[in-house]
């Protein structure tokens, strides 16, 4: 169901279900401008409307206004979506409370019949001062209990018969006052409606504001993805092709007696390292899964981050590579071995990726609670603008076969963070990196 | 190289690159590679030129994109013909490319020989 229904006044245009309003005249043709459209547009949209009438006209008067107005008069009068009866007939009749109360019921039954809703109006010509405050009680009332109802309320006041206390009471009690003056229409909206609706259209902004950043979030967040599983795919199938080159090549230099146990023996070592590549791809494709949800479980035991680095290092020697251990002293904590070992051997395989053949120093040692390691390389160094973005997911500083995922500093960095500690580098182009880790020893 | 079975394998992926020079080679077919496009165009210039070229096309330096064009332009080079090999996503450049025959990685090896068996 909508929220608006159209006022027929064109100075106003649509308004929200439980509006409140009033209008302010001065000749019969004011009124007329103004209430005529207004049950005209209620009839059309198939709302169930009452016009309670007073001075300056009677009920016949509006008869016969409306019955020239709309074509469909006779038919709206006879199924009773349309009602007229004077004010003796209501504001007479009945105390304030039965008045609201009623209001509410003839709603509620409005909608049971298949009406979108209750449009009324009243006019303040019969007004004596004696009953100004307490209609202005029924006025304000009105405004709160048809707040959330398909009820909308025109009330008119004669300007030449209010003072201005009056005036300004009217204005008060109502949401906005509609004044047909010199042949303009006036809106005097009532100042606390003013501010809400300025809250409302700020509260609306700032929301399509947070719209667009989570938009603009998903989308990089999508477009990463995509990025992410063409690397993926790619470097999957790298090493499948090599593994199935070697096997085929292996099976047809069989066949043809090519093949020497030695070298047959490199092949199939060749075969096994393909298949090592793999591993590491799809473990570290596991690796993301895990990491990605935040909640890391760590199988702490205390280990001496010295010994552990040290076998690390190991097994990188016959690697052609040249890594130096700087301590000897053993730094000793509750940590998770698995998951250090995975820190350093990322840190370290980038150093020998990136500072190929030359000499990496590794350096760990303890200040207070927290141990300290880093790793130093002599390659390029990393621009400031790279040593941003590094720690990210799927950022390769290289493009093509770097054989990696561009996951191994966000996976160290994970890891560093699941253990309370922090990861940075520091970085000079042409001198070479340092990565450091910091590990709080608990 | 043997001239009549020889073939330029150009990609930038060791493991790529010497499984196929093994299995090529107990194929019987003589092989030469260059890790990028700009190092196959320097061979191109200095050597006897192939039979068919096995070309990747993600590669640094010079890719497979890139090496393409400046074969065309050259007539001699344009003649060799060319089989796309690339593990990568299908770029739509490559329905404006001349080439002999394309397959992804991994490469089905049965089809692979027997499309190279009709240019060498």
């Amino acid at each position: 169901m909508n929220a608006y229904t159209n006022s027929g006044i064109p100075a106003i245009g649509d308004i929200s279900w439980g509006s409140h309003f009033c209008n302010f005249f001065q000749t019969t043709e004011d009124l007329e401008a103004c209430l005529i459209p207004f049950f005209k547009a209620g009839l059309e949209n198939n709302e169930k409307c009452f016009w309670v009438t007073a001075e300056p006209f009677n009920t016949e008067d509006v008869k016969s206004q409306l019955r020239n107005a709309l074509p469909k008069y006779e038919k709206y009068i006879k199924t009773n979506q349309l009602t007229i009866l004077n004010y003796k007939e209501l504001y007479l009749k009945y105390d304030i409370n039965t008045l609201l109360k009623n209001w509410l019921i003839t709603e509620e039954n409005a909608l049971a019949q298949g009406y979108t809703g209750l449009r009324v109006s009243g006019n303040g010509g019969w007004l004596e001062s004696c009953l100004w405050s307490k209609f202005m009680h029924y006025e304000d009332t009105i405004n709160s209990i048809i707040v959330n109802r398909r009820i909308i309320g025109l009330c008119s006041y004669c300007l030449d018969k209010c003072s201005s206390e009056n005036i300004l009471q009217v204005i008060r009690y109502h949401q906005f006052a509609l004044i047909h003056y010199q042949n303009e229409w006036e809106i005097i909206e009532n100042a606390q409606l003013k501010i809400a609706k300025e809250q409302l259209l700020r509260t609306n902004e700032e929301l399509e504001n947070h719209v667009a950043i989570r938009t603009q979030e998903l989308e990089e967040a999508i477009k990463a993805r995509d990025e992410f599983l063409s690397i993926a795919s790619h470097e999957l199938k790298t090493p499948i092709t090599s593994l199935e080159l070697y096997l085929k090549g292996i099976l047809r230099s069989q066949k043809l007696n090519k093949l020497s146990p030695t070298e047959l023996n490199q092949k199939l070592c060749k075969v096994l390292e393909q298949t090592e590549r793999l591993t590491k791809l799809i473990n570290q494709l596991l690796d993301i899964e895990q990491l990605s949800t935040k909640f890391l479980s760590l199988n702490n035991t205390t280990i001496n981050l010295t010994k552990l680095t040290s076998a690390i290092i190991e097994r990188y020697s016959n690697n052609n590579c040249l890594i130096i251990l700087n301590n000897t002293q053993p730094v000793i904590g509750d940590w998770d071995p698995i998951r250090i070992d995975q820190v350093l051997t990322n840190l370290l395989a980038n150093a020998i990726k990136y500072a190929p053949q030359k000499q990496i120093e590794v350096l760990i040692e303890q200040k207070d609670n927290t141990a300290i390691i880093q790793v130093k390389d002599q390659g390029a160094g990393i621009s400031p603008k790279d040593q941003e973005r590094i720690f990210d997911r799927f950022v390769r500083l290289t493009s093509c076969h770097s054989n990696s995922l561009g996951l191994g500093l966000w996976i160290a960095k994970q890891i560093v963070i699941a253990c309370g500690g922090n990861i940075y580098v520091k970085s000079e182009m042409g001198k070479g990196s340092i990565f450091t880790v910091e590990l709080p020893i608990k | 190289m043997d001239r009549n079975k020889s073939i330029l394998i150009i990609d930038d992926d060791p493991d790529v690159t010497e499984s196929l020079v093994f299995l090529l080679n107990a194929e019987g077919y003589s092989c030469a590679t260059s890790s990028n496009g700009l190092a196959a165009i320097e061979y191109l210039e200095k050597n006897p030129l192939p039979k068919l070229i096995l070309l990747d096309l993600m590669m640094p330096i010079m890719d497979g994109y890139q090496f393409h064009m400046v074969q065309q332009q050259d007539v001699e080079l344009a003649q060799i013909p060319t089989i796309l090999l690339t593990a990568g996503t299908i770029d739509r450049r490559i329905e404006d490319m001349k080439i002999a025959n394309f397959f992804p990685k991994p490469v089905p090896v049965e089809e692979l020989m027997l499309a190279i068996n009709q240019y060498c």
